[in-house]
């Protein structure tokens, strides 16, 4: 990661009554801190990258508290994390890009719920859902029902998200169950103020191991204990579930004077909401509504109780739920059915779309026409029918004047990015062999399906494009071309698709994208990051000590008996910290295969062909860096602005 | 009782909107409000249009209002866009009302790839939105931002946010948002220069209504196309007119002689006063078709569109113009000026060239020129250091070749088909008297243009033209309406065309070559 994260690691030290100031992730982070955590783990992807990238600038602090941090090497291995909570009281949490990553932990996920909980277990997912987002559309709601994995939505405000976070592990505990803790784009990116408490030291961490392991064939997904361990969800878990969600009050009921109708939504719906209700001038700056409001920071499971108490006495309720299936509402009418409460009428994906974000036009066109159904006592209808309507009239005013829809802007790779010519490259490919299929991956480089290149046909997911590819290769008439950045390489790319295809010897043509970093969720290291002296930034503590104990191995190797005669000396160049210096700065040139010898070619003249000074100074050309200075006159070279 | 005051900042990537929502959220602190942003980062940092929105609740110490984080159609107080065609996006979207919103945009334009995309010209008419601008919002204050960022030194955020200030209608004082400038530390000096000539444009009253300032007409400029199209880059340090200005003066029409000069020095300058003389002499019969036609009256549209075509197409780049523009004083200048180098330092100036075997050609004799083209390979990439002595010499070299040009296999080509071309406009000019059949010949030379595969393609269009319309007997005796028609059908369709989808003909098989293992 370039960008330092210093202002922010200093927020995280931030002691009782004092107040946080900040983004909403970095609020998260902090109250994992507050909350005691062991282990914190994830997978950059926005908008939750924050919490990582501020994390892993914060080593000195969780090396303090005794906190493991790690970036794992997808969200699989991020949720497989959480096992350390299975069998131990440590309290952990995970953080990914939601829906896509959920998908790719969904493995983990399912035998870590089933299995159930003794430390807290909190997931922090970042709901990539309407404007902005770069993926599916599609709910995580789905996948903590099918895990039975508790749902937190809390309302978009610093103080309720933080406390969510410190609920949410309350919960874990009281109920055996991992937590997943929902977050919107816009609520992860809020700027926003609470007040803080002490960070707490978890009970058992690095500074205090566990010493003595615990095995119980309870937690082990295998016959007779998986059967027991689904009883155990619905028999136990979730009633303490329940009972802890009731008594600490966790969803929010906003008494109105309207007492006919009510309006149940998710708490990330509620800022949305009430703005719209202000537009209709049923509510006041502070959010007093006139409508009753039951706030769900727990979206999943939903406390019958409550819900029947909410609806009991109301003619009419509007489910405010976002995203497709309509869980919440399906929920709600089976509930009140049961229950035998027939006269609310509830109403949700009647008035409010199916699909897509739930914006702040998308509410006040919903909210009016529900009032507009239900004709509560004391709404001035034909206020509420003024405020749509003038919307809608700015829209086709304004669309007249403008004559033409003003031309779309998306996303595209920035001013001089490298990736765009391996793309023009490809377009110029097109035009010698006529159109090729092209297998896209996730990153940056998804942008070339876009204009002006339209490139790639399919995107299967992170790190897929060559499995993608595998059926199309002897399906296709032409070769097939697989993009994918080294990202997606290490995510899963090298195991589901390289691994397996030079296994099977498959053909193909991979590109690999190898700038050294995750570039499209912020440029975050990964194995092929480049090494720090190329960087000529700060060295990373695990370079240097993985360096330092490869050394220490090579050396107490060296004293076997029998090793003593391969003896060389030490490479040095692996530690960016003290690697040698000067002109003895050169890198020792690995032996490679020789270059493809041309016909006609003798095996020596091929070798000193390989051999010669062009040839090594490619191979070594890390080392070949610019000169800063004007090598003659020793002048500062323009480019290298304020460097000596 | 007080409202919410809302503030959406449509941005592009690069453009520094996120640090003008962390300005307004610092200067609102100041104030002692309650505020609160959000936004969507990451697709702006990939040149995407992008928005920040942010509110505050404009009361001393008020306990936090709940605030939105979706900005809602119909509930924006001051809406800000750093690029005219994100204005006229946040209109479409009605988040200008003219019952609370006022408008702070730049009208100067940053093209979305789609309008770049169009073979011709695909710019929006952003006339509408300067235009409408007025009658949506409550208030309008637009103008150029980007220049005024770019005398500043500073980014147009700065600028932005000095407009906001400046426009009234941000709740905030001047000296709460100086300050927020100043909390942030890192180029605050430019920022603040920034500011305060943003904050003067903004609230000095120019124009009609009050506050209201829109340079409407500085726009019309950029949308119609520039006139004249011979651009006088810093590079062309044209000579001095003297006897060929003077036989403009004397054998064209005054409308013309501004053109006229131009093409001159320009020519002139490409390759000798001889060459410029050739050029007067073809546009004499130009001029001479333009007359019979009456073409006077139209302001010698037929001249000056051909006047202008001609030049260029005389102008054509080849390796030795390249040479000569790569290795003048002037751009060496603009490039130290570009990066900003200090006097006590040094430019190192690469050039990346990949000249093919065919430009290569186009400056040898036509017997070479064949011979090189039958084995011509796809072109090598050359790196130069144009800085430096050798790599300099080299373009000078090549630059020096320019008395050689007259007998290069290009030069022979280009003089043929402009003699090809005039021919044709004098031969039908003359025979039908028709302005507009000429004027459409004439415009077939916009098809000289590009290089590589887009001049070959292009050139193939014209000559396609020149064969089966302007010199086809059977299609001139169709009439003068019917060629005319069918001549600007076709030009249209070769301009507009896109990269050809390879056909199945051209698409040919390359054969596998297995490379043995280990």
């Amino acid at each position: 990661m370039e960008r330092s994260f210093k202002a922010e690691v200093a927020k995280l030290r931030l002691g009782a009554g004092q107040t946080f100031t900040g983004e909403g992730i970095l609020a998260v982070t902090k109250a994992l801190l507050q909350s005691g955590v062991s282990y914190v783990g994830g997978y950059q992807g926005a908008p939750v990258s924050h919490l990582m990238d501020v994390l892993a600038d914060a080593r000195e602090l969780l090396d303090e508290l005794g906190v493991h941090f790690e970036a794992c090497g997808n969200e699989a291995g991020a949720a497989a994390m959480l096992g350390a909570s299975i069998n131990y009281p440590l309290r952990g949490a995970a953080t990914w890009k939601s829906v896509v990553g959920t998908n790719v932990a969904s493995d983990a996920l399912s035998n870590l719920s089933s299995a159930g909980v003794v430390g807290g277990a909190l997931i922090v997912i970042g709901e990539d859902y309407g404007e902005g987002a770069s993926i599916i559309q599609e709910r995580s709601h789905s996948f903590a029902q099918k895990s039975q994995i508790w749902l937190l939505d809390p309302r978009p405000n610093l103080p309720s998200i933080t406390r969510m976070v410190e609920k949410g592990f309350e919960l874990s505990e009281a109920s055996n169950t991992p937590v997943m803790l929902e977050l919107r784009i816009r609520a992860c990116h809020v700027h926003g103020s609470f007040e803080t408490k002490d960070n707490v030291a978890p009970k058992h961490s690095r500074r205090n191991p566990i010493q003595k392991p615990v095995f119980s064939l309870d937690r082990i997904p295998l016959p007779p204990a998986n059967y027991t361990q689904e009883k155990h969800k619905i028999g136990v878990r979730l009633p303490e579930a329940l009972k802890f969600i009731q008594r600490e009050q966790l969803n929010e009921v906003f008494a109105g004077d309207l007492r006919q109708i009510g309006i149940i939504l998710q708490g990330g719906m509620y800022n949305t909401t009430i703005r719209a209700l202000q537009q209709f001038g049923l509510a006041d700056p502070y959010g007093e509504s006139r409508i009753p409001l039951y706030v769900l920071n727990v979206t999943y499971p939903l406390v019958h109780e409550e819900v029947t108490r909410f609806c009991s006495s109301k003619r009419a309720v509007l489910v405010v739920e976002e995203g497709q299936p309509a869980h919440l509402e399906e929920a709600i009418n089976s509930i009140l059915r049961r229950a035998d409460i027939n006269d609310p009428h509830i109403i949700g994906k009647d008035v409010l779309p199916m699909a897509g974000e739930y914006t702040g036009e998308v509410l006040l066109n919903g909210l009016a026409a529900f009032l507009e159904l239900t004709l509560p006592d004391g709404v001035d209808l034909k206020a509420v029918a003024a405020v749509r309507d003038g919307v809608a009239q700015a829209k086709t005013r304004a669309a007249e004047l403008l004559g033409a829809p003003v031309p779309t802007r998306p996303p595209g790779f920035c001013i001089g990015c490298p990736e765009r010519p391996v793309f023009t490259a490809l377009k110029l490919i097109e035009k010698e062999f006529g159109g090729i299929h092209i297998s896209s991956d996730i990153g940056c480089h998804t942008f070339s399906t876009l204009p002006p290149f339209n490139l790639g046909n399919t995107v299967l997911g992170y790190g897929l494009s060559l499995a993608a590819a595998s059926a199309m290769g002897p399906n296709f008439g032409k070769r097939i071309i697989t993009v994918m950045g080294d990202g997606g390489f290490w995510h899963q790319g090298l195991t589901t698709g390289v691994a397996n295809a030079v296994f099977r010897n498959d053909e193909g043509v991979l590109v690999i994208m190898l700038n050294g970093y995750t570039s499209a969720t912020g440029t975050q290291n990964i194995p092929s990051s480049p090494d720090l002296a190329a960087r000529g930034g700060q060295p990373d503590q695990h370079r240097i000590h993985a360096a330092r104990h490869r050394r220490e191995v090579a050396g107490a190797r060296a004293q076997l008996p029998g090793e003593r005669r391969r003896r060389r000396p030490a490479p040095r160049h692996d530690d960016g910290a003290e690697g040698p210096q000067g002109h003895h700065r050169r890198r020792r040139v690995h032996a490679r295969a020789h270059a493809p010898r041309a016909a006609g070619e003798g095996e020596t003249a091929c070798r000193r062909r390989a051999r010669r000074a062009h040839a090594l100074r490619h191979r070594r050309r890390r080392v070949y860096r610019r000169p800063r200075l004007h090598p003659p006159l020793r002048l500062p070279l323009a480019h290298h602005q304020g460097q000596p | 009782m007080t409202r919410t005051y809302t503030i959406l900042v449509a941005a592009l990537g690069g453009e520094g909107g996120g640090v003008l929502a962390d300005w307004l959220i610092e200067a609102a602190q100041h104030e002692g409000f309650p505020a609160q942003k959000t936004s969507i980062p990451g697709v702006s940092q990939r040149t995407g249009a992008t928005t920040y929105y942010v509110e505050m609740y404009p009361e001393k110490g008020a306990r936090p209002p709940v605030m939105a984080l979706i900005p809602s159609p119909g509930a924006i107080d001051l809406m800000a866009a750093s690029e005219l065609v994100e204005a006229g996006r946040a209109m479409q979207n009605a988040f200008i009302t003219a019952e609370r919103t006022t408008l702070v945009a730049s009208t100067h334009r940053i093209y979305a790839t789609s309008e770049k995309m169009v073979p011709t010209d695909g710019r929006y008419d952003v006339q509408k939105i300067l235009e409408a601008a007025p009658q949506v919002a409550q208030k309008a204050v637009l103008f150029d931002m980007s220049r005024l960022a770019q005398e500043a030194g500073t980014v147009i955020n700065a600028v932005l946010f000095g407009a906001m200030a400046g426009s009234g209608a941000l709740p905030l004082s001047r000296e709460a948002c100086e300050a927020a400038i100043r909390g942030a530390g890192k180029g605050a000096e430019a920022s603040l220069r920034g500011f305060a000539s943003g904050f003067a444009a903004a609230s000095t009253p120019l124009g009609k209504g009050g506050g209201e300032r829109s340079e409407a007409g500085d726009l019309t400029a950029a949308k119609s196309p520039p006139t004249p199209l011979l651009q006088r880059g810093e590079e062309g340090g044209f000579l001095q007119r003297g006897e060929q200005s003077d036989r403009v003066r004397r054998e064209f029409p005054v409308a013309l002689h501004g053109l006229l000069d131009e093409a001159v020095a320009r020519l002139a300058d490409y390759q000798d006063a001889a060459y410029a003389a050739t050029y007067l002499d073809r546009m004499r019969g130009v001029l001479a078709v333009d007359r019979e036609a009456g073409g006077e009256a139209g302001g010698w549209q037929l001249t000056q569109e051909a006047a202008r075509l001609l030049a260029l197409w005389m102008s054509y780049e080849d390796v030795i113009r390249v040479a000569d523009l790569k290795t003048r004083a002037s751009r060496f200048a603009r490039v130290r000026k570009e990066a900003a180098a200090k006097d006590d330092q040094i430019v190192v100036v690469t050039d990346y060239l990949k000249p093919s075997a065919n430009e290569i050609a186009d400056i040898l004799p036509p017997s070479w020129a064949a011979r090189l083209r039958k084995n011509a390979g796809a072109g090598r990439a050359v790196k130069l250091r144009t800085s430096d002595v050798t790599g300099f010499l080299a373009m000078r070299l090549m630059s020096a070749m320019k008395p050689l040009r007259r007998r290069s296999s290009r030069f022979i080509e280009e003089q043929a088909m402009i003699e090809r071309w005039l021919g044709a406009i004098k031969r039908l000019g003359f025979a039908a008297l028709d302005a507009d059949l000429s004027l459409e010949i004439v415009l077939c030379a916009k098809l000289v243009r590009g290089y590589g595969e887009t001049w070959r393609k292009s050139r193939e269009a014209f000559v396609k033209i020149l064969d089966t319309l302007v010199e086809n007997e059977q299609a001139v005796a169709r009439g003068a309406d019917a060629l005319r028609v069918a001549i600007r059908k076709a030009r249209e369709a070769a301009l507009a065309y896109e990269e050809a989808k390879p056909s199945a003909a051209t698409a040919k098989g390359k054969p596998v070559i297995w490379m043995k293992q280990g």
